[in-house]
């Protein structure tokens, strides 16, 4: 029986724990994202270098787009936001190294990220808002509209997955068939547009992201704007 | 399409613990950094503005300074400038009344040069005239320089108030009459005649000769003499006329 190409294969067994290759390079990731942190960190200092530069660049650029989306202070979403587009722009440039296959090209792994996103996206709301205004945010413009926002909770997470997963795995699969059917140069331009897509949809990722919680946010403060204005 | 959960929750946790960790050492190390440069920035801004503000009012007061002294340096020139205007002043006050004392003394030394050569002119005057009249008599007969004084003497010892008369008679036998030439016998006794007028009786008083009498009889005594000569006539005109020149 063929094993289908949209399952990452097993890398190692841990009794009943199958341990593929996505979580494999997945951990490869962490840890060079994690030793690249802890570099760096020892690094800094008030006169920055290059390396620091480009992460001063990178951390001023993500707090000026949660800003500009949120209107408030970007400390509290920095972490996750800067860690989604940088865990996707990575994984989705793993493509480059030979033999790994981006993590993001597999579904199990954009799933955990929506669903990071959809906690994340409840955790922020009810922080902001507390659990009943948060609540009432899904009764905005009225209560006939509770379903529909209750489903569109799910599905905008849903398509976030879906969007990342179907751009990153058909990337993979076009370069996969080309390789095979035109040899080893002529895969290059379309890997290079593969890697233009990569930080594309790690920004796109980031970017709805980022306006799922702001909505979270900012709704539940407009709806209490509006009840006390009625009160 | 298959999907694997335990995938989906390795990969849920790995994610969980990515975010963890490039939030702790990551993203808020190079937040705080930015922040504290932003931090620094904003203080060595404040600093700069201090300082500036600092500067500036030194530079304030500098000039102010500067204002001052150059108030105080016009003052001074002013100071100076009324002290030299009044020095000028004073000095041309006393340069004034030094030139007006040395103009008046000026003046008293021609008025007195000019007394003095008028008194010399005048002594000049006189030695000529004595001269002169000493020559014209040469050139007369003997008897002009005795003719007509024995008369005046005569005339002016009669005139002789009692006290002048008494001192003159203190020393009869002191008496003697003096002559511009030697007498004959009849002038000596025209002489010894005008003389008694003082004497009341003739007496044989003795005669002297006087050249510089020029022309006349006296009589001298011990205590005055009753002049009597065109010399002591020349002489008092002289004397006149040099008081009329010392009373001008």
């Amino acid at each position: 029986m063929t094993e289908s190409p949209f399952s990452a294969p097993v890398a190692f067994m841990i009794g009943p724990v199958t341990v593929t290759t996505t979580v494999v390079t997945t951990w490869a990731i962490m840890v060079l994202l994690t030793v690249l942190a802890l570099w760096l960190k020892r690094r800094l200092t008030r006169d920055p270098g290059t390396a620091q530069a480009v992460a001063e660049l990178f951390v001023d650029t993500v707090d000026g787009q949660i800003r500009a989306t949120t209107q408030a202070d970007p400390a509290p979403y920095r972490g996750l936001i800067g860690m989604l587009f940088l865990f996707i722009l990575v994984a989705n440039w793993s493509s480059v190294v030979p033999g790994v296959e981006p993590p993001t090209a597999y579904l199990e792994t954009d799933a955990a990220l929506a669903l990071l996103v959809f906690l994340a996206t409840i955790v922020f709301g009810i922080r902001a808002n507390g659990p009943a205004g948060y609540l009432k945010t899904f009764a905005r413009p009225s209560w006939f509209m509770i379903p529909l926002n209750l489903v569109e909770q799910i599905t905008r997470n849903f398509s976030l997955m879906v969007r990342l997963f179907g751009n990153i795995m058909s990337g993979v699969f076009v370069i996969g068939i080309i390789l095979s059917l035109a040899g080893l140069l002529v895969p290059i331009p379309l890997m290079a547009l593969d890697l233009l897509t990569g930080a594309i949809q790690a920004y796109i990722f980031a970017v709805l992201a980022t306006v799922f919680i702001a909505a979270a946010v900012s709704e539940g403060a407009s709806s209490n704007s509006q009840d006390e204005e009625k009160s | 399409m298959p999907f694997d959960w335990w995938t989906f929750a390795f990969q849920f946790v790995n994610v969980i613990i990515l975010g963890w960790i490039l939030a702790r050492f990551l993203f808020r190390p190079v937040a705080g950094i930015i922040a504290e440069r932003r931090a620094a920035a904003g203080d060595a801004l404040r600093k700069a503005e201090a300082l500036k503000a600092q500067s500036q009012a030194a530079l304030d007061k500098l000039e102010a300074e500067r204002d001052a002294i150059a108030q105080k340096r016009m003052a001074m020139l002013e100071e100076a400038r009324a002290q030299a205007e009044s020095q000028k002043k004073d000095l041309v006050a006393q340069a004034q009344a030094q030139a007006a004392t040395i103009v008046a003394h000026a003046g008293e030394d021609a008025k007195r040069q000019e007394a003095e050569a008028r008194l010399a002119v005048l002594d000049d005057a006189r030695r000529l005239s004595v001269e002169i009249t000493g020559r014209l008599l040469a050139n007369l007969p003997n008897d002009a320089r005795f003719a007509g004084y024995a008369r005046r003497l005569e005339a002016a010892l009669s005139n002789l108030d009692a006290q002048r008369r008494a001192a003159l008679m203190n020393e009869p036998d002191a008496l003697e009459l003096v002559a511009a030439r030697p007498l004959s016998a009849a002038e000596t006794r025209q002489a010894r005649k005008a003389a008694a007028a003082l004497t009341g009786d003739e007496m044989a008083i003795p005669i002297r000769t006087d050249p510089s009498l020029l022309a006349g009889l006296d009589l001298a005594s011990p205590h005055g003499t009753v002049h009597n000569s065109l010399r002591f006539d020349l002489d008092r005109i002289a004397r006149a006329l040099d008081d009329e020149l010392r009373g001008q």
